[in-house]
């Protein structure tokens, strides 16, 4: 195993998911003609897709040779990349819930929780009422594990229409993030800042 | 060879830097001759003869192997000071020449990392711009590595200074082009938009291919991210008067674009043509493709229509998906769901959709990290109004300044008289000293 492929297993192993797209990057930078090990670029795709930058994940498999594009791995990732480039979750989850090589199942696992995070928090702002059967899809889990979320969520469970309803987010009064004394030690920084302008020297 | 050794060390020791560079470039063809310059380099400590291996690089022919090892090396070993001192013109030009050479050879990994390090080795401050920049973005864009690119363009360049970098204006058009088409790349449209911009808006006398290109896919990211397309005031207006001629279709795209009743429809058949047509209808597929922007002109196809939906938010409180379809003309109440939830998930607008009835309502509401987004907003408005303030400040005590407010105050008249006569450093500092008090 080279150094590369050794210091992408174990940042993916500990789910430093960051560190492993940058070891890719300097890599990357310094490789001259030679390409990064195939397990190391499907490692390096995951690794993208798993902090949300698909761009950077469709642009480095655009980068990688003919032959690196034919191998079975990366052209399976390729899929669920094209998914998500499509908007479609429920497709990635089938995708990533089919038959994968065991050194890549930390990444599968991985980026089906980060995608399963990401939906938790779409759907209670996307949607007031959503079926039970398109939030399992959405989410790539079963009614029972579904269950089990929407529980640790606090979402409410109608059961005459098997379907899932959010609070619906009322007019702002309370502005996130705005505490108090905080706020007012803030607005009068900002004023003093503008105040110079009043008083051209 | 011998008597070009004999001039390289006297014009080295006179430090006669313009009269070496006209003698070397005087033999170029010498240069051109196989195992010249290698053994004229191997003679040449780089230390001592930094500047002389800068122009012998600058004027050599670029078209081996071995040149690209030679400039690698000398970037890795020169002393900064001493080159940009004395040559600062002919270190850009070994730069373009290094980057032309890659691009040629198609291996463009191969001059990543030594541009990278002379940008590190030669820019003053993280914020000026040096000619080696753009050179690197263009190879990171050939070689698609835009992560990589991304790191050096986060950087604000406030410096522009070429007696300290031996940048050129066609360095710092360049850098914004390149730059503008990374940040495409990773769909950062809002700083796309501001580097196409700078490209655009470069002070110019006549119209460039550059501010073509660059206008061209201003145009069209303008339209993706506001919908309309507006120059700045400041665009130079030689560039604004000739601009039309060479972009008739992207401004025809624009006037169809911001017209009443235009649907995605009509936008199709402006860029793909319509066969249907009576007469067929040849569209500007052609053009766009011709000028790679494709893509991009189909993405402000996807564009109007999220920009129709927000729209519909100012009228209705709450809409049906099929009569969203309808409105906005698109071909099935998933494929609008998977639209609203996109823009929903960027923040674009506020809305929920009702999963049973397909209802979606629009809410009025604030971001969730409105506080935040102003604080950080404002922090960046006093860190750039800190710096004008120090540029203003440097400019006020500048000599050049002071001499021309000098020139203006009868009082002063006299004395300018004086020093000019006396050339003495120490009678301006004086009347300097006179003019802080």
């Amino acid at each position: 195993m080279t150094d590369i492929h050794e210091d992408v297993m174990n940042y993916a192993k500990v789910g430093c998911w960051d560190k492993v797209t940058r070891e890719i990057e300097e890599f990357d930078l310094r490789r001259g003609s030679t390409y990064a090990p195939k397990p190391v670029c499907v490692f390096g795709i995951f690794g993208y897709l798993i902090l949300n930058d698909l761009e950077n994940a469709t642009l480095f498999w655009k980068r990688l040779p003919l032959e690196y594009k034919s191998d079975e791995n990366i052209n399976q990732v390729r899929g669920v990349v094209a998914a998500l480039t499509e908007n479609d979750v429920a497709k990635a989850h089938q995708l990533l819930a089919a038959e994968w090589n065991p050194e890549v199942t930390v990444a599968v696992t991985s980026l089906q929780s980060s995608l399963r995070t990401r939906t938790m928090k779409l759907l209670p702002s996307a949607y007031s009422v959503i079926r039970a059967a398109k939030a399992e899809s959405l989410l790539g889990v079963t009614k029972e594990e579904l269950t089990l979320l929407a529980s640790q969520a606090s979402w409410e469970y109608d059961t005459e229409t098997d379907a899932y309803k959010f609070k619906q987010i009322e007019e702002v009064n309370a502005i996130e993030g705005a505490n108090g004394v905080e706020a007012v030690e803030a607005v009068a920084k900002h004023a003093l800042f503008l105040e110079q302008f009043a008083n051209p020297r | 060879m011998e008597s070009m050794l004999h001039a390289i060390h006297g014009h080295t020791k006179k430090e006669t830097w313009r009269q070496l560079s006209d003698y070397i470039s005087s033999h170029e063809s010498t240069l051109g001759r196989d195992g010249v310059m290698a053994t004229l380099l191997q003679q040449l400590p780089i230390t001592k003869f930094a500047a002389a291996w800068c122009m012998l690089l600058s004027y050599a022919p670029a078209k081996t192997e071995a040149y690209l090892t030679q400039v690698e090396i000398f970037w890795s070993e020169m002393d900064v000071d001493k080159v940009v001192g004395s040559c600062p013109e002919e270190l850009g030009r070994v730069s373009h020449k290094y980057t032309e050479l890659c691009r040629e050879q198609k291996i463009p990994w191969r001059g990543l990392a030594p541009l990278l390090a002379a940008v590190e080795k030669v820019r003053p401050t993280v914020n000026h711009l040096t000619p080696f920049h753009s050179d690197f973005i263009c190879l990171c864009l050939l070689d698609k590595q835009y992560a990589i690119a991304k790191e050096l363009l986060s950087t604000t360049i406030y410096s522009i200074v070429p007696a300290a970098t031996g940048v050129t204006p066609r360095d710092f058009a360049t850098y914004y082009y390149y730059g503008g088409m990374i940040w495409l790349g990773l769909q950062e449209y809002h700083k796309a938009l501001s580097f196409f911009e700078t490209a655009v808006c470069l002070p110019a006398t006549c119209l460039s291919a550059m501010a073509t290109e660059a206008y061209k896919k201003y145009v069209l990211v303008s339209l993706i991210l506001k919908g309309r397309v507006q120059l700045p005031k400041h665009c130079p207006n030689a560039v604004v008067k000739s601009l039309g001629k060479h972009c008739q279709h992207y401004y025809r795209y624009v006037v169809l674009y911001g017209a009443k009743g235009t649907t995605r429809q009509s936008l199709t058949n402006f860029i793909k043509g319509d066969p249907n047509a009576s007469p067929p209808v040849e569209g500007a597929e052609k053009v766009f493709r011709t000028d790679n922007n494709y893509s991009l002109a189909m993405k402000t196809i996807s564009a109007f229509v999220e920009q129709s939906i927000a729209k519909l938010t100012i009228v209705y409180e709450t809409l049906k998906l099929s009569a969203i379809c309808e409105k906005v003309d698109i071909e099935s109440e998933d494929e609008a769901e998977k639209i609203i939830t996109r823009m929903i998930s960027a923040g674009r607008i506020v809305a929920h959709i009702n999963d049973l009835t397909g209802v979606v309502t629009f809410v009025d509401s604030l971001p969730s990290n409105f506080c935040n987004a102003i604080n950080t907003e404002l922090q960046s408005i006093r860190d750039v109004t800190a710096r004008i303030q120090q540029m203003d400040d440097s400019l006020l005590t500048s000599n050049e300044y002071i001499l021309k407010q000098m020139s203006r105050h009868p009082m002063l008249k006299d004395e300018l008289a004086a020093i000019s006569k006396a050339k003495s450093k120490t009678m301006f500092e004086s009347v300097l000293g006179v003019l802080k008090g």
